[in-house]
């Protein structure tokens, strides 16, 4: 096991970690940030959703540093009197989990539909790649505002709140697949007249056998890069979904929520409520974009 | 000898791909179709334990005929059967034991071998589909091929990248054999290798041969390698067959003006200053092969017949040939060869 | 001064790659020369530091390669330590470069005769007619046809071998004295090879230039060079006349190469089989590089690197010709 470890520390691609400085401070960033919020938890001091906890007359202090701060409330407390660096907290976790699931989802989108469309070709191929490049002109804003709308006219009131995540997830998958199918498509097609998959033919392997455990783990590696970028993208999204109202329902809300709530007292001078969240929001996304760009070039050489 | 019936037998195989524009391009600029006769009309038989080897340069078709015999392209038309079995069978249900009496081992070391997967797992594929053994036998079995082909069971656990080119084939070669193929079809199996790498992996080919008993049919540009594992040699070039005759015969009595060419063509080290044949031209695009015989736009002895007609085959003594000037007798049969003793 | 007429000396020519696990010595103590008009094979195996040899030569080592020790000198002058406007002035117009692939070697965008044009007119005190017509003299002499019309042609026009025909035009148009070819058959038909070789050798002889043919294929070498260097493991171990090394090789790698190629000549023997591989440059063993494949092995192959000493007819790196008088 130690020598496992060993090797990992000495490859190259850990080497190339640990020697470049953007790549180590946003990986530091981001494992802080998710400790903090995927422990919520047990770090976070308060727990905002308890209303037995929340005190309206500490409603609107300001942080701790600034006059009037309380060191109960690092941050400050919004308008409802809960702690705000809970909040960020708690709401990172729903951003963070709504971002992931849904890069999951188009991943398992994506990726299925790419290696079927490359490997099979023909009209299999053009149709999927057609409905993929209509998809692609549209922004995936308004996609995900489409499914939303349709959901919530479908479905009665009563019912958002249940199915608002899963929605929200389907949506932004729904965004994103087409990214994933292009690129495990085209790396299909080269990959599936290499020797190694004609030899398996050769020899007898069923197709579904050759696709997915002779060609998918070659093609993974661009997708791990893209994936990686694409959780940015989809927190940023669910961000902009939460803050127009369309989002995740305000009894958990995410970072794009509590920018929201904080956007009307932005001018009034409790600033402190609708900034930290939008620092926060920065943080993550500029952390993952990084690590990912980084990771793209770290990988460039060995992929040739 | 073995059993009387051909174990291999191709009958005028053709293999044509259809290379046209798209179909709104065509319409628009009125292009008709256009295919690319790779293979066009081939015929040869191998007898079991023999090898026959394929030569010819870059276009001629020895790649597609090799692929053809495997399944992995299928005939335009002719037949081609296996042991007295189209080969047609292979992509039936019932094709599974068929398939495991032939396998194909390929030009490039490091594109023939999964790269992510371990080397234990790539040679007990063939074993995982076709044999009914447990994990323990295939292991043991995977360990036997090893052997069998000079690396060590202790390589089984690693990945293909920490093998060198010649290291890789002999794991091709192991694959291969794992379920207990009879005829092996080889493409171009050491031209990617250096000279001693090549000549390790060609002399181990022939011990395998004579302790497995095998066949092969042998694709290569290399007529010195061919010389060296061939029982017999067949030229092709744009897609017809047009020499096929037993090794000594080709090399001491080449009929055909493109196999004279070629074998006076090869850079030889034991032959400085030997008569040489004027070498024409290049091999013309296989989209727009000339009217009848495909060679005659770079033979010095074409005719105003080999410009209109296609040579049929004819046999004279042990060759077989299809050139115009040999059955019409305006070429000698004996011109100088290469090694006219 | 030179004090030889030799027209291009390599003098203990180390090259090194510095990688973060360490030094690399991928060319160890190359020494050879070639004289004006001569053909010099460099013939070895992948790895063995060939092409190597004539990139260090021609200029274009790329970091983190650079070289360590030894000198070049081309008619007498050094040229391994010159910048880069200095080398870009030397390449093209005394040294000559063909490399194995001509779709890389020529401009995609460029016609064939902008691309001459261009090299002659660089080189060459000739207007840019007179550099065409001369362009167009390159391109007759290497046995394009119709050379007026096709001057005016895309490289992707051409097949394999007229681009490397237009490739070895390029490389005489500016009258080099040493061309510097690395694999330039490989690429190529066997019966396109034969071609290339004979204009190649023929251009070159008629021209007066000198030649470093670099290639794995002895059955090239045996037709057109004149005198062999054979390299294993970043050395030089052999090195004489071409139909000495190739018919009475004394260097037991040397014998072993040989005896492990095909030949047509004779039938049903087997092949000379070195068994393991050359090693990597980072596991080179000390002493001689090639001892533990070494059918002759002495104690001392292990101990010392021997240097090329006179063997019979050729010169070995090897400790079985010590104190041998040629």
């Amino acid at each position: 096991m130690g020598g496992l470890i060993y090797r990992a520390w000495d490859s190259d691609l850990a080497y190339a970690w640990r020697t470049s400085p953007v790549a180590v401070a946003a990986s530091l960033t981001l494992a802080l940030l998710l400790i903090g919020s995927l422990g919520a938890d047990w770090v976070a001091p308060h727990n905002p959703f308890d209303l037995a906890t929340i005190n309206l007359i500490d409603a609107l202090t300001p942080p701790v540093w600034m006059e009037n701060g309380n060191p109960l409330y690092l941050l400050g407390t919004d308008s409802q009197g809960r702690d705000l660096y809970s909040s960020l907290l708690y709401g990172m976790r729903v951003s963070l989990f709504i971002g992931l699931a849904s890069v999951l989802l188009a991943m398992l989108i994506g990726i299925v539909l790419g290696l079927i469309s490359g490997y099979v070709g023909g009209r299999l191929d053009a149709l999927i790649m057609r409905v993929a490049d209509v998809q692609l002109s549209f922004p995936a804003i308004l996609i995900a505002l489409l499914i939303d709308g349709v959901v919530r006219a479908a479905v009665p009131a009563d019912m958002h709140e249940n199915i608002a995540f899963p929605v929200l997830v389907f949506a932004i998958a729904l965004a994103g697949w087409p990214q994933y199918a292009r690129t495990v498509r085209g790396s299909t097609l080269v990959e599936k007249n290499r020797e190694y998959v004609q030899a398996a033919r050769v020899t007898g392997v069923s197709s579904t056998a050759i696709l997915f455990q002779h060609v998918l783990p070659n093609v993974l590696g661009p997708v791990l890069v893209l994936a990686t970028v694409h959780v940015a993208t989809a927190i940023i999204t669910e961000a902009t979904l939460s803050f127009l109202g369309v989002g995740v329902p305000p009894t958990s809300p995410s970072l794009g929520t509590l920018i929201r709530i904080g956007n009307d007292f932005l001018f009034s001078g409790e600033w402190w409520i609708t900034i930290f969240p939008g620092v926060a929001l920065v943080l993550l996304v500029l952390s993952v974009n990084l690590l990912g760009d980084w990771l793209r070039d770290a990988l460039n050489p060995r992929l040739n | 000898m073995s059993a009387d019936h051909d174990f291999v037998k191709v009958e005028n195989a053709s293999c044509w791909f259809d290379v046209s524009a798209p179909w709104l391009e065509r319409v628009v600029k009125r292009r008709p179709r256009v295919q690319l006769k790779a293979v066009n009309g081939v015929s040869f038989s191998l007898r079991k334990g023999e090898t026959l080897a394929l030569v010819g340069e870059s276009g001629c078709g020895k790649s597609t005929v090799a692929r053809l015999l495997v399944g992995l392209y299928t005939p335009t038309s002719g037949h081609i059967e296996f042991d007295g079995e189209p080969i047609s069978k292979l992509h039936t249900r019932e094709g599974k034991s068929l398939r495991q009496r032939l396998q194909m081992i390929f030009q490039d070391p490091y594109a023939s071998l999964n790269p992510r997967w371990r080397v234990a797992r790539i040679i007990a594929e063939p074993l995982r589909v076709h044999g009914q053994m447990s994990a323990a036998e295939r292991d043991a079995r995977v360990d036997e091929l090893l052997e069998q082909v000079g690396l060590s069971a202790t390589d089984r656990n690693r990945y293909p990248h920490q093998f060198s080119g010649g290291q890789r084939q002999r794991i091709s070669i192991a694959r291969a054999l794992a379920a207990r193929p009879e005829f092996l079809v080889c493409d171009e199996p050491t031209s990617a290798l250096d000279v001693s790498v090549q000549a390790q992996v060609l002399n181990l080919m022939k011990r395998l041969q004579r302790e497995l008993g095998l066949t092969y049919l042998f694709i290569s540009h290399n007529l010195a390698v061919v010389h060296h594992v061939a029982d017999r040699v067949a030229v092709m070039y744009l897609g017809k067959i047009v020499e096929l005759a037993p090794r000594d015969a080709l090399f001491e009595r080449p009929l055909h003006p493109y196999t004279r060419m070629l074998l006076s063509a090869i850079p030889d080290t034991s032959g400085a200053g030997k008569p040489r044949v004027p070498v024409a031209g290049e091999v013309p695009n296989p989209l727009n092969p000339p009217q009848g015989c495909p060679f005659h736009p770079r033979c010095p002895h074409a005719r105003d017949l080999c410009k209109n007609e296609m040579p049929a085959t004819e046999r004279h003594d042990q060759t077989e040939v299809a050139c115009h000037g040999i059955s019409q007798g305006w070429i000698a049969l004996n011109e100088e060869g290469i090694h006219t003793p | 001064m030179p004090d030889t007429d030799a027209l291009l000396e390599v003098r203990n020519l180390r090259v090194e790659f510095h990688t973060r696990r360490g030094v690399l010595t991928a060319l160890d103590n190359v020494s050879f020369d070639i004289a004006r008009g001569e053909i010099l094979g460099v013939v070895g195996e992948s790895g063995a530091g060939k092409s190597l040899t004539g990139t260090a030569i021609i200029g274009l080592l790329e970091p983190p390669g650079r070289i360590a020790a030894g000198e070049i000198r081309l008619g007498g002058r050094r040229i391994d330590q010159l910048d880069e406007d200095a080398m870009r002035r030397v390449r093209g117009k005394e040294i000559g470069a063909i490399f194995q692939d001509p779709l890389t070697s020529l401009n995609p965008l460029y016609t064939v005769g902008q691309q001459l044009v261009e090299t002659i007119t660089t080189h060459l005190p000739l207007s840019n007619a007179q550099a065409r017509e001369r362009a167009i003299e390159l391109l007759e002499s290497t046995g394009i046809p119709a050379a007026r019309e096709r001057i005016d042609h895309y490289p992707h026009q051409f097949s394999g071998g007229m681009r490397q025909r237009v490739v070895i035009a390029l490389a005489l148009a500016a009258e080099p004295h040493l061309i510097v070819a690395d694999e330039p058959t490989t690429a190529l038909d066997v019966s396109i090879q034969a071609q290339i070789i004979d204009l190649l050798k023929g251009l070159c002889r008629d021209r007066g230039a000198a030649v470093m043919l670099i290639t794995h294929d002895m059955g090239v070498i045996a037709e057109t060079a004149d005198r062999v260097a054979v390299m294993y493991a970043g050395r030089v171990v052999e090195i004489g006349p071409v139909d000495r090394v190739i018919r009475a090789p004394q260097h037991p790698y040397t014998r072993g190469l040989m005896g492990s190629i095909p030949s047509i000549g004779d039938k049903s023997r087997s092949l000379t089989q070195i068994d393991g591989s050359m090693p990597r440059l980072n596991a080179i063993p000390p002493g001689c590089a090639f001892n533990p494949r070494c059918p002759q092995r002495m104690r001392r192959c292990s101990e010392e690197r021997p240097d090329l000493m006179p063997a019979d007819g050729t010169q070995a790196a090897c400790w079985l010709y010590d104190k041998v008088v040629p």
